[in-house]
């Protein structure tokens, strides 16, 4: 937590409410504080390269982008409440416990092809997987 | 609007803005990202997933040191640096993502080209994993590369040209995942030549007859 701290602090300048909101970035760099820290507890050789190299963020910086960022934050607000409790359960092992889809099947002794299912329907009903064809209407 | 066309499945973007994807594959799914404005807006919206239910987390108390000794670690700290490139490779293109060249200028080994046959060319780059061996693959304009069955999973993604399979045409910034089982034979566009970065999990087999003549030459090296 101490490093997700000072992180924060570090990056502070590089943050841009237009492009993400406030706990979407400290997400983020929490997330890459728990990357860094399993690489360097793992017996792995010497990355060489710094975990931020592998993010990149959102492309626009405009009002529009603001307005399309907040609704599509609403939205998987709204929606992330209402999920069917299955579907729920494996989006929060993935993102709350560190699992992958792989290590969630096997934990939950469900198959590799539902685990991907519930969380895609999941995604669907946030809005967050759409019809490539309809992506630029989301957006 | 991005042109790419062929993108990595949902599943693997929502173990990547999980921080759950394995390194070499991340760094593929990295190096797409600069090229596919809409897979980083989906992953915008999966990264805002992750916000929401670590709000839903219970807040934990800490001591007042904790606070204390941050603050203090943060009056500690260097000033930042920033993420130029000093180039030490021929092979770094400021077209390619910052990543991709950051693993071309690793200091650990500096990835230098080794002919695997009259059409193409692999580079090794240094990972610091030892899952997939990470390559920079060269196919020349034109090149037709053995016809091959892969022993495991591969990402692909091209940097720079194209090539073709027999079932798609993958351009600038396009995502290929090949599972165990699946044939495919890549050529090398006519107009020039193609770079592709590309995450191998186990050695191929070559299709064709006297195939395992060469089984020496590919073995793979994760580094």
């Amino acid at each position: 937590m101490q490093e997700v701290m000072i992180k924060v602090w570090q990056k502070s300048a590089s943050y841009n409410p237009a492009k993400a909101s406030a706990t979407t970035w400290i997400y983020t760099v929490a997330r890459n504080c728990r990357i860094d820290m399993l690489r360097r507890k793992s017996n792995t050789q010497y990355l060489p390269l710094e975990n931020e190299y592998f993010w990149h963020e959102a492309d626009e910086d405009t009002p529009v982008s603001l307005m399309r960022q907040k609704r599509s934050e609403d939205k998987v607000q709204s929606c992330l409440s209402r999920l069917p409790k299955e579907q729920g359960e494996i989006l929060r092992k993935v993102y709350l416990e560190g699992k992958s889809h792989a290590e969630a099947s096997n934990e939950l002794g469900l198959p590799l092809g539902t685990v991907k299912s519930r969380v895609r329907l999941a995604l669907q009903k946030m809005q967050i997987l759409v019809a490539p064809e309809f992506r630029d209407e989301v957006l | 609007m991005s042109t790419v066309n062929h993108h990595p499945e949902s599943a693997m973007l929502v173990d990547f803005s999980g921080g759950n994807l394995a390194t070499a594959p991340s760094i593929c799914v990295s190096a797409h990202l600069h090229f596919c404005s809409q897979c980083r807006n989906e992953l915008l919206r999966l990264d805002q997933v992750g916000s929401n239910l670590m709000s839903e987390v219970e807040p934990t108390e800490v001591g007042d040191h904790l606070f204390d000794s941050a603050m203090s670690q943060i009056d500690q700290l260097p000033e930042s640096d920033t993420a130029e490139v000093n180039n030490t490779s021929d092979m770094v293109d400021s077209r390619y993502p910052l990543l991709v060249n950051k693993l071309i200028n690793s200091s650990e080994s500096v990835p230098k080209w080794r002919r695997l046959s009259r059409w193409l060319n692999v580079a090794q780059v240094t990972t610091g994993q030892n899952e997939y061996e990470v390559a920079l693959h060269k196919i020349c304009a034109g090149g037709k590369t053995p016809r091959h069955n892969h022993g495991g999973q591969e990402f692909t993604v091209v940097l720079k040209g194209s090539f073709s399979d027999e079932h798609a045409v993958y351009k600038e910034g396009d995502f290929l995942s090949c599972q165990p089982g699946d044939v495919h034979q890549p050529l090398g566009a006519q107009n020039g030549e193609c770079i592709c970065l590309s995450a191998l999990a186990a050695p191929i087999k070559l299709s064709s007859p006297f195939g395992f003549l060469m089984k020496p030459w590919l073995r793979i090296n994760p580094m």
